[in-house]
């Protein structure tokens, strides 16, 4: 167990872990969701062709997604440094 | 040498074979069967070389690759590991068949990585077990969770080997005009050399190497379509001309719901469809079991993205696949005369000037009020797979890229089935056998018995698909609502609410499964659905009643133990061990 880590350290790393896990949840689901929701009134817009509900249900949203899970890989392991709770190098 | 000089030099060795292939089919050395031939031995051969050159004899290579596969690498793997024949071959037909609401799959099958990623994946990792019922085990005290975990583990992976392998079987009869049964016993072996000697280390590798496969594969085709058309062999950004243009003629044709268009009053299933192809992803573990694979729990986060990186490349492409398929049918085929249809046209479908002997009759050409011309009910489809199948040909491009799409697709489908076996015969032998049944075997033994139920499995699913029966294909859909409403729950649950005990957790897996379950039962046989929800997503009920009874049936017992606590504690904080299981490496 990490017994040389204090209770406060993880405390706040658990924390601050939580917030960017709510934050991304929610715009994960507003990034896919929200293009459903407004499909009506999206899908009037065409931009180079792509009616825009169409085109994020088809690209955008994916697009989305992976900004979401690169964002929370670069802060998770930044916050690691933070908190000297990173891994030994191999 | 490093693994990224091997695979640069064996793409290109791969792009240059082709090249070769081409050039052999110019000159009229080679007939088209031969092509087919030469990819299909060519391809398994590299598999099997890739399986037998990653042997290995101990158990932590066996089960988890030695957790030494890069992030860049587990990537490519799990995107060969997750796009199976259905996503190569059939999800193009599937957009062009529904237009907006095929796109929930396109969305779905993407979107729960990122699930996957803040949920899951790190802290599996830090667990570092070999499979997920190991997780549950130590999580909620004991052998209980674990048959629970490893019987639906078994169920779900199962049903979705036997489509990979009917799969097989389909794409060798299409491409060889091989026997069904002869096709899916030679794809079997294929799968089996490729998992049994090396187990995870070796599906891992192959995996890497279909990726590469099928991905040139898919995208090619459709990137020389949309260099004929437009000059820049970008489909993925060129395909909003074509929707343009299929609106347009679909409004000259006085069609009432446009293909872009949403169906009036879909929006409920449509994201009921989508939240359960999203939560099951994050819940199959034959994908969560990679990322067990990675050096450390950074790399499991930094591999999430690139798995998502190496699918979106198949999946944005998806759509302009379906795009470009459809404007030719409107264009090419429908308002022909019936005497003037191109020519792709007689080889995949059957028409009224007959079925040409070599048909594969993907698609009917009728006549229906016998005017000579060919309207939009003309075009009969009865399979939606030549979206993908025909494009080379409607392209204009040799025979040799149809045998490249055959290469994909048997990549697409061979890699799935690698992972799904090597799921099933781990959840054998590693949890029922070595775990319940006997504690003590010895590594040889333990190895020795992973790699015959490995074999009985594999022979178990080709038995099994060889009956050619009808409601597997949809069972597989229904693989992700029972999935996603069995597993995901007690996972996530089990790492974020440290409250969670045992009662709760087997509560809440079997009455999330069962809740599930039941609705697809209701809704497939009876068409009885609750808030009329289809029963394909199932799973926008069954996800949320399966975390809610672990919630109320925690409540109802004591806390689990400080040991179990302090696991919860462990799996949270990259630093540090964590609480071994017996007999895991």
């Amino acid at each position: 167990m990490s017994a040389e880590i204090d209770e406060k350290t993880r405390q706040a790393y658990w924390e601050e872990t939580s917030r960017i896990t709510w934050i991304i949840l929610v715009l994960w689901f507003v990034s896919w969701v929200g293009p459903l929701v407004l499909h009506r009134w999206l899908n009037q817009v065409v931009i180079l062709g792509f009616p825009v509900s169409y085109w994020f249900a088809g690209q955008g949203s994916l697009a989305i997604f992976i900004v979401l899970i690169v964002w929370y890989a670069v802060f998770m392991n930044r916050l690691d440094r933070k908190y000297g709770l990173q891994e030994d190098e191999v | 040498m490093s693994w990224g000089k091997i695979f640069a030099i064996y793409t290109g060795a791969f792009v240059l074979f082709t090249i070769l292939l081409a050039l052999a089919e110019y000159a009229q050395l080679i007939p088209n069967r031969g092509i087919a031939y030469t990819y299909l031995v060519v391809t398994i051969g590299v598999y099997a070389l890739i399986g037998i050159l990653s042997r290995t004899a101990r158990p932590d290579q066996y089960y988890v690759a030695g957790r030494g596969v890069p992030a860049f690498f587990n990537g490519m793997a799990t995107g060969a590991d997750w796009m199976s024949a259905a996503s190569f071959i059939s999800m193009a037909g599937a957009l062009y068949a529904t237009g907006y609401d095929g796109l929930a799959y396109v969305s779905g099958w993407t979107g729960g990585y990122v699930l996957l990623a803040i949920f899951l994946a790190p802290f599996l990792r830090k667990f570092g077990a070999y499979t997920i019922p190991d997780f549950l085990a130590l999580r909620y005290g004991g052998n209980a969770a674990r048959v629970v975990g490893l019987l639906m583990a078994i169920g779900a992976s199962f049903t979705y080997l036997i489509a990979q392998i009917t799969g097989v079987g389909i794409i060798m009869g299409r491409f060889l005009g091989l026997d069904f049964n002869v096709g899916a016993f030679v794809g079997l072996a294929g799968i089996l050399v490729c998992s049994m000697l090396g187990g995870m280390r070796a599906v891992t590798w192959t995996q890497v190497a279909q990726y590469i496969i099928l991905i040139i594969a898919y995208i090619t085709p459709v990137a020389m379509l949309s260099w004929k058309h437009f000059a820049v062999p970008l489909p993925e950004f060129t395909y909003g001309q074509v929707l343009r243009e299929i609106t347009t003629i679909e409004q000259q044709l006085g069609v009432q719901k446009l293909w872009v268009d949403m169906a009036p009053g879909g929006m409920l299933n449509w994201f009921a469809l989508c939240f359960c192809m999203m939560v099951g992803t994050a819940g199959l573990p034959h994908i969560l079991m990679r990322y067990y694979t990675t050096p450390s729990v950074k790399q499991a986060r930094d591999s999430v993205g690139w798995s998502l990186f190496f699918i979106f490349l198949l999946y944005f492409t998806a759509p302009a696949y379906a795009a470009f398929a459809k404007w030719t049918v409107l264009t090419d085929v429908i308002g022909r005369k019936v005497t003037e249809l191109p020519q792709w046209v007689s080889r995949w479908g059957d028409s009224i000037l007959g079925t040409p002997t070599n048909s594969l009759g993907l698609f009917d050409i009728v006549d229906k009020n016998g005017d000579g011309v060919l309207q939009l009910t003309d075009f009969v489809i009865k399979s939606t797979d030549f979206v993908v199948l025909a494009t080379p040909e409607i392209a204009g491009l040799p025979f040799v890229v149809t045998g490249l799409v055959m290469a994909g697709g048997l990549a697409a489908a061979l890699s799935t089935a690698d992972g799904l076996l090597l799921t099933i015969s781990n959840a054998l032998s590693h949890d029922l056998y070595y775990k319940i049944v006997n504690p003590h075997a010895s590594i040889v033994k333990r190895l020795t018995t992973a790699r015959i139920l490995l074999v009985v499995a594999a022979v178990a699913g080709a038995y099994v698909a060889t009956f050619r029966i009808n409601i597997i294909v949809a069972v597989v859909a229904y693989a992700f609502a029972l999935a996603g409403s069995g597993f995901f729950p007690a996972l996530v649950m089990g790492i974020f609410w440290k409250r969670a005990n045992k009662q709760g957790a087997i509560a809440g897996m079997v009455v999330g499964f069962l809740t599930a379950l039941v609705l697809i039962v209701l809704g497939r046989n009876w068409g009885i659905y609750l808030f009329g929800i289809k029963e394909i997503g199932a799973g926008v009920i069954g996800v949320p009643v399966g975390f809610l009874v672990i919630w109320a049936v925690s409540l109802m017992y004591p806390p689990p133990d400080r040991q179990t606590q302090e696991l919860v504690e462990s799996v949270r904080y990259p630093r540090g061990t964590t609480l071994k299981v017996a007999g895991v490496e």
